[in-house]
């Protein structure tokens, strides 16, 4: 590697080094939830109120914009933590840990309210609130990995020990990922399958489908910038009781 | 306005609790946040 390369990858490094991104995220954030407000206002409203009724299912299917996109980004934001887990145990990059331990508790509230919507959507349409469905089992498989995920972080103390036991966690839990993905084409459910995810022909009407995706960007840049927050709280946190243990 | 009829207690059901489980994220980072930053400041 020539003397530039390890110069760029050194100024890579320092880019991503805690107190940088401890700045960076502090100018970013309040940006990131304000934009997200404003989609969510946006694609709530234009859901709640402004669509049209569905065919099938009428005025119910509304709930499908809060319900799809936590569903959604509560699978994205296990396999964010997934990677940052990864990475962690490879290459012992420490704000990789914070970044995956940020996003558990909001992936943890993401997972409730995909499972709490889902069963006042299953109310109407299937006559139940829960079905033992492997779709359904499968993300509330997931709601225990991510409070298990939670719980290893309060209950171990020692620093090292925590974030170790953490990542392997994840790694490991990662594996109900594709489980809950793949369930309704795996077994016969009661949930649909597939239709916003086939981009070549959506099952859905393109009036339906753009407050949606409206909604997804909500959802998404609301979990940016509370994981950038709760972040930053930790590096803090982490830099406070470093210098205490300097006194 | 659009009339829900009888999925009204459903729709609204499923928004607030939303809204009160993402209220409740941006209250925990904010108390987090000021929590530390009163450790910090003594």
């Amino acid at each position: 590697m020539s003397i530039t390369s390890l110069g760029r990858v050194a100024r890579l490094g320092h880019l991503f080094s805690r107190k940088n991104f401890y700045h960076l995220s502090g100018l970013f954030f309040p940006w990131v939830l304000g934009l997200a407000f404003c989609c969510l206002m946006v694609g709530g409203f234009w859901g709640l109120f402004w669509v049209l009724p569905d065919y099938q299912q009428g005025q119910a299917f509304r709930i499908m914009y809060v319900h799809v996109p936590a569903s959604i980004l509560s699978l994205a934001i296990f396999s964010i933590i997934f990677v940052n887990a990864v990475i962690f145990w490879i290459w012992k990059i420490k704000l990789c840990d914070f970044l995956a331990r940020s996003s558990g508790e909001i992936g943890a509230v993401y997972t409730l309210i995909a499972l709490l919507t889902g069963a006042l959507w299953g109310k109407p349409m299937w006559g139940s609130f829960w079905v033992w469905d492997a779709r359904l089992t499968s993300e509330l498989i997931l709601l225990f990995i991510y409070f298990a995920y939670l719980g290893l972080g309060s209950a171990i103390e020692n620093e090292e020990r925590r974030a170790w036991a953490m990542s392997l966690f994840a790694i490991v839990g990662w594996l109900d990922i594709p489980i809950v993905h793949f369930s309704v084409n795996f077994w016969t459910t009661l949930h649909q399958g597939a239709s916003i995810s086939k981009f070549s022909k959506p099952s859905i009407e393109v009036t339906q489908l753009l407050p949606l995706i409206v909604m997804i960007l909500g959802f998404l840049l609301l979990y940016l910038g509370l994981m950038l927050w709760k972040c930053r709280s930790l590096i803090a946190k982490q830099e406070y009781e470093a210098r205490l243990m300097e006194r | 306005m659009p009339e829900f009829g009888s999925y009204a207690i459903y729709i609204w059901l499923a928004y607030a609790i939303t809204f009160f489980l993402i209220l409740f994220l941006f209250l925990k980072s904010y108390f987090t946040e000021k929590k530390i930053e009163s450790q910090t400041k003594k």
